[in-house]
């Protein structure tokens, strides 16, 4: 046995409970996944995340406190997130974009920003995921 | 996992590896909550353990830059952050029992704030001694049942019958005398461990 050798003794039910706890906490921040999580949730009640993700729990709390990637790139960052914790990229790719198209929304003004909104979404939309 | 491996993981993730986020989580929370839970042990319920430590990994989360590695291990980081939304949580607390003015819920909260202080000085107590283990654990842990020795002299017990109940001993003289020569071969491999590092 080396000196450097893991000295953890977590057991893993606990891990995953505490990490369940944690992407809870984590939806009102802003910065991480959690919060996309949550824009989507509340605007498409008929579509969990984990069905879009194609995942179950043990891997939806990991995407959740994931730091939230964000402009140009976005998509590359989804990729390797979804191939590290194995869920849908492209899924996870159209919360991103809800998310960061629905703040987008929430703060612009009438004076056309909102049409300059839509047509930027609209934009993003048609790079990678098609 | 080493605290090499995690400094590696939190450069990764400095780095812009997002996806790297979610192993740190995996490796340090379950330790962290341990250690505020007993190190600030006047917090009401379990429940508030966990609130400061998750508390203290999203901050970490959402601007992982903040921490500096050569001023301290990232768990030691958490749980002075941990330990500073306890405190802050303890406080509101101390607000909502019971007390009928603000004054009096001010200098009540201060007053256990205050009370605190030696839980601060057990903490660096428990750090210094998961530095320890960290870092020797090849030489500390060679039988069954060291870890639990050693956990239980982390948290200053050295009653033997408290140790032979652990270690599955008979509660007995036999039981006891087993555990107090388990504890003194412990303390054996520190105090060799600590000269060598001394010279």
């Amino acid at each position: 046995m080396s000196e450097n050798e893991d000295v953890t003794m977590e057991v893993p039910a606990e891990v995953e409970r505490l990490g369940g706890l944690l992407a809870r906490a984590a939806r009102s921040r802003s910065g991480l996944i959690a919060s996309a999580l949550a824009v989507w949730e509340r605007a498409n009640p008929d579509r969990p995340v984990a069905a879009l993700l194609g995942c179950g729990d043990e891997a939806l709390w990991r995407v959740a406190v994931t730091p939230r990637p964000g402009g140009r790139d976005m998509a590359a960052q989804a990729q390797r997130i979804a191939a590290e914790l194995g869920v849908n990229v492209m899924g996870l790719l159209n919360i991103l974009r809800f998310a960061e198209t629905t703040a987008r929304f929430e703060t612009a003004n009438d004076d056309g920003e909102l049409l300059m909104a839509a047509l930027d979404a609209e934009d993003d939309g048609e790079g990678d995921d098609r | 996992m080493t605290n090499d491996e995690l400094l590696t993981l939190h450069g990764r993730l400095v780095g812009g590896e997002l996806q790297v986020a979610s192993r740190i989580v995996e490796r340090v929370l379950p330790r962290l909550v341990a250690t505020v839970r007993s190190t600030v042990p006047e917090l009401h319920d379990r429940q508030d353990a966990e609130e400061a430590s998750l508390e203290a990994l999203l901050r970490y989360l959402e601007a992982p830059q903040r921490y500096q590695p050569g001023k301290a291990q990232l768990t030691t980081w958490l749980a002075h952050v941990a330990r500073q939304y306890a405190l802050n949580l303890k406080r509101g607390q101390a607000r909502r029992h019971g007390h009928e003015s603000d004054a009096a819920a001010t200098f009540a909260a201060q007053r256990e704030v205050d009370d605190l202080r030696p839980a601060e000085e057990r903490m660096l107590q428990d750090l210094e001694w998961s530095n320890l283990r960290d870092r020797f654990h090849a030489r500390l842990f060679k039988d069954e049942g060291d870890r639990d020795v050693f956990a239980l002299m982390s948290k200053g017990e050295v009653d033997p019958a408290l140790h032979a109940r652990m270690l599955g001993l008979p509660d007995d003289e036999s039981g006891w005398n087993e555990a107090a020569t388990r504890v003194e071969r412990m303390r054996g491999r520190i105090r060799r461990i600590g000269r060598e590092n001394a010279s």
